[in-house]
């Protein structure tokens, strides 16, 4: 048996499960989806600063680059071309300086390996027209000591692997670090555009597959100042050479421009270093960032867990109680039904906290209690009437044979008994057969036996039969009828109908009355009419005056036999050839029955 | 002993009062209600036999009414309504008995006689006087141990006298309480009898037991006397 409470609580706890894990589960998507797009952004800004930061970090690297190559080329001289006959040429202090001023040749710079090197670089001037002859340059040399050697943040920078330098004057020298050996700073393809002043140019560059350096470009304009000029005092510092004497001989006053280009470059893995820091800190935010968000979402699928289980436990409690609250008039009408008994057919309910969902049902309940119990009574009534009808003349009967048999009679004696005693079992035979014929009736087994009958001809024969009844009582009886009144119908049933009716006319009518029959015919309609001059029925009595058992007279007649059938059956036969039976009456001036049966 | 029969079917009225008339009551009989009203009230019965659905006024009113004015007489009620709230219903509206139709004779005749003993403070169906013994139940008396047998009219007058004995009882009581409405005697009839009884109880004993009363009655001798 299932119950409402559980179906209830069970239905809508699942409901609640469905609605909670469905705004659950949007919530949790939701906020994964926020915080995903916040990741993202996150992600994003992380990658843009760590992008910044190697920009400036490259920037400054290049700058570096740029601050180490000119200082590598602030260390380089070119080897001039010695000539016999001729002074060697001697380095002048003031070249080298003045090729930092930017008027003079020079460049060169470089480093190799970690240990850093100056190596000088002397130019050789050739002399040019009207110029005094300058020794031809041979090659550059760098100067390899550094002048910041002691400086180990500083010079590990320097650039020494990668290095190039060409000098333009007057003819073309190069220099070339060791390990650029078969490769071009400058690239294969790349011309160095011709004599124009060229800015620091950036750029990487793959030596050979897979290793790609930082490389500088720039180009110094030198202005190449005849050495016969007086020369500015000074040395390049570090400058262990020994200066060569005669150093001032003097240049032609003309001089001339040329071009130095420097190429220098930091080897691979130039920014790595310089660069992991940020990187590492990118991914630790970036892993930081990960682990918040797994971080966040657990705990959001936390709460989100914790809050729905509270909700649910809440709800479980509190909607026990309401499905309870909610059962109740039910289970007090429940209550109230089960104090319901044979006994007892009231509905003990307080209607005035009726919910109105259980009002039709408890009115319903109450009327059919109501019929139930009228039904009851009848039934118990019927069967107490029953049993006194049956049981007195069964008792009749007994006592009768008991007392005669008591003691020897006389023959007349006997016959006397004998008749009081079929008289008895006559009673008991027509009740019997009354009681029958009703249940015939309820049960609907008793058939009509459909023929034409004259209801007039019916009539004279009822009226002959009761006829000496009547004068017995001193009554007229007397028979209105117009010619043939034919139907289909059952003539049993219909002699019954009519008996009945004027039994009872004659046995309620006052002495010297009148009875009447009428038979006449509207319109299809075939009318029966019984008048009496009697007592008449009282207006409450008429409508029961059809029941079983129903007696006008609450007092039994103490003559024959009156069950309180007749009219009973009466009503049930018309009723069985569907027509209609209705009365008449006025207290003290007599009733009138009146048959209505179809007549087709 | 004279007993109301109410009760509206006639056959059964027929059989019953002459079932009781040959148990040697006195029976009068009522067909309705205040019929039964009327005859209650204007005689002294020693018992009413009463059937509830009666003509005109009903049983169980009638013993309510009759209750509440102080009629003390036993009723056995005799109906066709046999379930136990009917007999709830009957006795608690002051019936003393209760027996529903159809009935065996002999069981209506034994209620009877028990209420009719009831009726004179009477427990024990033998009613010994001295050496007389008058058994109520099979209405057979012995004198000293010798069988005596009496008409149903003198049994019902010893029976009288055994009831009231010791106490002086009057002609008209005896009269009233032997004879029933359609009894056209008088109350002389009563001495005939009581001669009669004389001579069948006290003839041949020493001591008599029936003694007149002159101007009173006569009395059935007690223990004491």
């Amino acid at each position: 048996m299932r119950s409402i409470r559980l179906s209830l609580l069970v239905y809508f706890l699942g409901l609640l499960a469905l609605a909670l894990g469905a705004v659950s589960f949007l919530v949790y998507r939701s906020s994964k989806e926020t915080l995903a797009e916040k990741n993202v952004a996150t992600r994003k800004l992380i990658e843009r600063q760590y992008e910044d930061l190697r920009a400036k970090e490259r920037a400054r690297l290049d700058e570096a680059l740029l601050a180490d190559a000119r200082r590598l080329v602030d260390h380089a001289h070119i080897q001039p071309d010695p000539r016999p006959g001729q002074p060697p040429f001697e380095q002048p202090q003031a070249w080298r300086r003045s090729s930092a001023l930017g008027t003079a040749t020079l460049v060169g710079l470089i480093s190799a390996g970690d240990t850093p090197t100056a190596a000088w670089a002397y130019v050789g001037l050739n002399q040019l027209g009207g110029l005094p002859r300058f020794p031809s340059a041979t090659e550059i040399k760098l100067d390899e000591s550094d002048p910041h050697a002691d400086d180990p943040a500083d010079h590990r920078r320097l650039v020494t692997d990668y290095l190039e330098i060409q000098c333009g004057f007057p003819m073309l020298v190069t220099y070339r670090s060791p390990s650029l050996d078969g490769l071009w700073l400058s690239g294969i393809q790349e011309t160095i555009p011709p004599k124009e002043y060229l800015g620091p140019e950036y750029r990487d560059v793959e030596l050979h597959p897979g290793v790609t350096v930082r490389r500088v470009l720039f180009r110094y304009a030198l202005q190449v100042a005849p050495p016969s000029g007086p020369l500015p005092p000074g040395g390049a510092p570090g400058d262990t050479r020994p200066r060569s004497a005669g150093g001032d001989r003097p240049f032609s006053r003309a001089g001339f421009r040329t071009w130095c280009t420097v190429l220098a470059a930091y080897g691979p893995g130039w920014s790595e270093d310089a660069i992991a820091p940020f990187r590492a800190q990118r991914d630790e935010d970036l892993a930081n960032l990960e682990q918040r968000t797994i971080d966040s979402l657990t705990e959001l699928r936390n709460r989100l867990l914790g809050v729905s289980l509270a909700t649910f436990a809440a709800v479980v409690i509190g909607g026990y109680f309401l499905v309870c609250l909610g059962l109740l008039p039910l289970r007090r009408l429940g209550d109230a039904v089960s104090k319901v008994s044979e006994r007892d057919f009231r509905l003990q309910f307080n209607e005035s906290r009726l919910p109105s969902e259980l009002a039709p049902i408890v009115n319903h309940l109450q009327r059919t209690l109501d019929e139930l119990r009228r039904a009851f009574e009848r039934e118990k009534q019927a069967s107490a009437d029953i049993s006194h009808e049956l049981r007195t003349p069964v008792a009749a009967l007994l006592t009768t044979l008991e007392v005669a048999l008591r003691k020897p009679r006389k023959p007349d004696e006997y016959r006397e008994v004998l008749a009081e005693c079929r008289e008895s079992g006559q009673q008991i035979s027509q009740l019997v057969e009354r009681l029958l014929t009703l249940a015939r009736i309820d049960a609907g087994v008793d058939r009509l036996r459909v023929e034409t009958v004259d209801v007039s001809a019916l009539a004279e024969q009822c009226t002959a039969l009761v006829r000496p009844l009547a004068e017995a009582r001193g009554l007229t009886l007397r028979l209105h009828r117009e010619g043939e009144a034919c139907l289909q119908g059952d003539p049993g049933k219909l002699r019954e109908v009519l008996t009945n009716l004027l039994h009872n006319a004659i046995e309620y009518n006052r002495p010297d009355g009148r009875v009447d029959l009428t038979v006449a015919r509207h319109n299809g309609t075939l009318c029966v009419e019984v008048r009496d001059t009697g007592v008449g029925i009282a207006a409450e009595a008429r409508a029961h005056i059809f029941e079983r058992f129903y007696r006008a007279d609450p007092s039994r007649h103490a003559e024959g036999l009156h069950a309180g059938l007749g009219l009973a059956i009466v009503k049930g036969y018309v009723d069985l050839m569907g027509g209609s039976i209705a009365v008449e009456s006025a207290e003290g001036q007599g009733s009138t029955f009146r048959v209505e049966l179809p007549a087709n | 002993m004279r007993v109301l029969l109410v009760e509206d079917h006639k056959p059964l009225v027929r059989a019953l009062r002459q079932g009781l008339e040959e148990e040697g009551l006195a029976v009068d009989v009522a067909l309705d209600g205040e019929e039964a009203d009327f005859k209650a009230r204007s005689a002294q019965y020693d018992a009413i036999v009463l059937d509830i659905m009666l003509p005109k006024k009903d049983g169980l009113t009638l013993l309510k009414e009759w209750r509440q004015e102080g009629i003390k007489t036993h009723v056995l009620m005799l109906t066709a309504r046999g379930t136990l709230e009917d007999k709830v219903r009957g006795l608690d509206s002051g019936a003393d008995d209760y027996l529903t139709k159809p009935f065996a004779l002999e069981e209506l005749l034994a209620r009877l006689r028990a209420l009719i003993r009831r009726g004179h403070e009477v427990k024990d169906p033998v009613l010994r006087v001295h050496d007389l013994e008058i058994d109520t139940a099979t209405r057979t008396v012995k004198r000293g141990g010798q069988a005596i047998h009496l008409t149903p009219r003198e049994y019902a007058l010893l029976q009288f006298l055994a009831f009231h004995r010791g106490r002086v009882v009057s002609r008209t009581m005896i009269w009233e309480h032997l004879y029933d409405e359609h009894d056209e005697s008088t109350s002389n009839v009563v001495d005939v009898y009581i001669r009669y009884l004389r001579n069948k109880i006290d003839k041949g004993f020493e001591s008599p037991l029936i003694l007149t009363r002159w101007g009173e009655g006569y009395l059935l001798r007690g223990d004491d006397t």
